[in-house]
């Protein structure tokens, strides 16, 4: 057999196999894995806030505006690099303390998990007293997206 | 016996294996900085040596915040992520800020070719102190519904690193609270110290607003300071 005919014959196993795997376990999971035991205090998973809070959280975008291509329209939004201006306006700081008295947790997001900006702000959001039940989601923007819940996928 | 001495050459193989494995040596993982109070940029570098007697090449480096972009550069001036044993480096972080003033920590993640895909397995940590020039000294002054309607105090300070005097120029109620609250603010010493204080004018129901103070600092950062002020329920933790 030609070396071309081999190609061609391990060429054809490869897509069986990987067919049969798409057949057997369906489309590749993109979710972001979230362990809750590895997790912070206050860091949640996107799958707790849908399914155990029902998704009924005030979302807040942390996220710096070169990194908002696509935003969730019901967010606050409050950039790191203008925490003290964002959070001091009567749009974020009453919604805000509205949930508080509604009982209404807060989810913080920034870009990924390792953008640090969440906690910040979470931290600010606690030093104003404006809410006191406040947490930040694990793998950020991007479980957001891979998720897709939120964004109507 | 034979098989007892291949068993305790694998392992000692295996242990070799283990020890040698390239991995880039790191002066300091973590770099802390505390910076010019008019600060635009912050470039914080960390240098790095491949001690090991193994070829390693950097995956990626990445900073996971756009506030900060991650930059390799290489003595030798060699346009290349393969790093022989003794090749040397240096990681910068350019990091902007805004009108941040606190202390922050940001980090730089570098994959190498002997980690598992995904996990990086360096992590670099740049710790930045912008000072606060100007800062009230609570941020928050609370009253609980149904509380008498005693008055509250807090300062406004200029630290005494700020060469020249910061002046409050301007104040006011962030958004309608002037129905639920009332302030005086009296100037301690121009340009470095204010007293202010606040006094609700009805406690009961929850309220919550905002005092705004603007300054003539040329610095952006320290152009405003704001206060917050509530009426609310005691406190309970929720979880």
């Amino acid at each position: 057999m030609s070396w071309l005919k081999q190609s061609l014959v391990f060429g054809v196993i490869a897509v069986l196999c990987a067919l049969g795997t798409y057949l057997v376990h369906g489309e590749y999971d993109r979710h972001i894995p979230c362990v809750e035991s590895e997790l912070d205090e206050y860091e949640v998973c996107m799958r707790k806030v849908m399914d155990e809070w029902g998704g009924e959280v005030v979302w807040v975008d942390a996220r710096a505006t070169v990194e908002k291509r696509v935003k969730l329209s019901s967010a606050l939004e409050i950039a790191e690099a203008s925490a003290d201006e964002d959070l001091g306006t009567e749009k974020v700081l009453m919604t805000l303390f509205k949930a508080k008295g509604l009982g209404t947790k807060v989810v913080v997001f920034c870009q990924t998990d390792g953008c640090g900006s969440s906690q910040y702000i979470r931290e600010k959001i606690l030093n104003s007293r404006a809410h006191d039940a406040v947490f930040y989601l694990h793998g950020g923007w991007k479980a957001i997206e891979s998720d897709g819940t939120l964004l109507g996928k | 016996m034979i098989q007892k001495l291949l068993e305790v050459l694998i392992i000692y193989s295996l242990s070799c294996a283990v020890v040698a494995a390239g991995e880039l040596t790191f002066e300091k993982k973590i770099q802390e900085v505390t910076t010019k109070p008019d600060v635009e940029v912050v470039y914080i570098g960390f240098n790095f040596e491949n001690k090991s007697d193994e070829v390693v090449k950097i995956v990626s480096y990445v900073a996971p915040c756009s506030c900060m972009e991650a930059r390799l550069k290489r003595p030798d001036k060699k346009n290349s992520l393969v790093f022989e044993p003794g090749d040397k480096g240096l990681l910068i972080g350019v990091l902007e800020f805004g009108t941040f003033s606190g202390t922050i920590d940001k980090v730089i993640k570098i994959q190498t070719d002997k980690d598992a895909v995904g996990e990086p397995s360096i992590t670099l940590t740049c710790r930045v102190t912008i000072p606060k020039l100007i800062a009230g000294d609570k941020e928050t002054l609370v009253w609980e519904v149904g509380e008498d309607l005693e008055p509250r105090e807090f300062s406004i300070k200029v630290a005494d690193e700020s060469v020249t005097p910061i002046n409050i120029v301007s104040h006011k109620h962030g958004f309608g609270t002037s129905d639920v609250f009332d302030y005086k603010m009296e100037t301690v010493k121009e340009g470095r110290e204010y007293k202010v204080k606040v006094t609700p004018k009805k406690t009961d129901d929850p309220a919550m607003g905002v005092l705004k103070f603007y300054t003539d600092s040329k610095i952006p950062r320290y152009k405003m300071v704001q206060v917050f002020l509530l009426v609310d329920h005691p406190k309970k933790t929720t979880k």
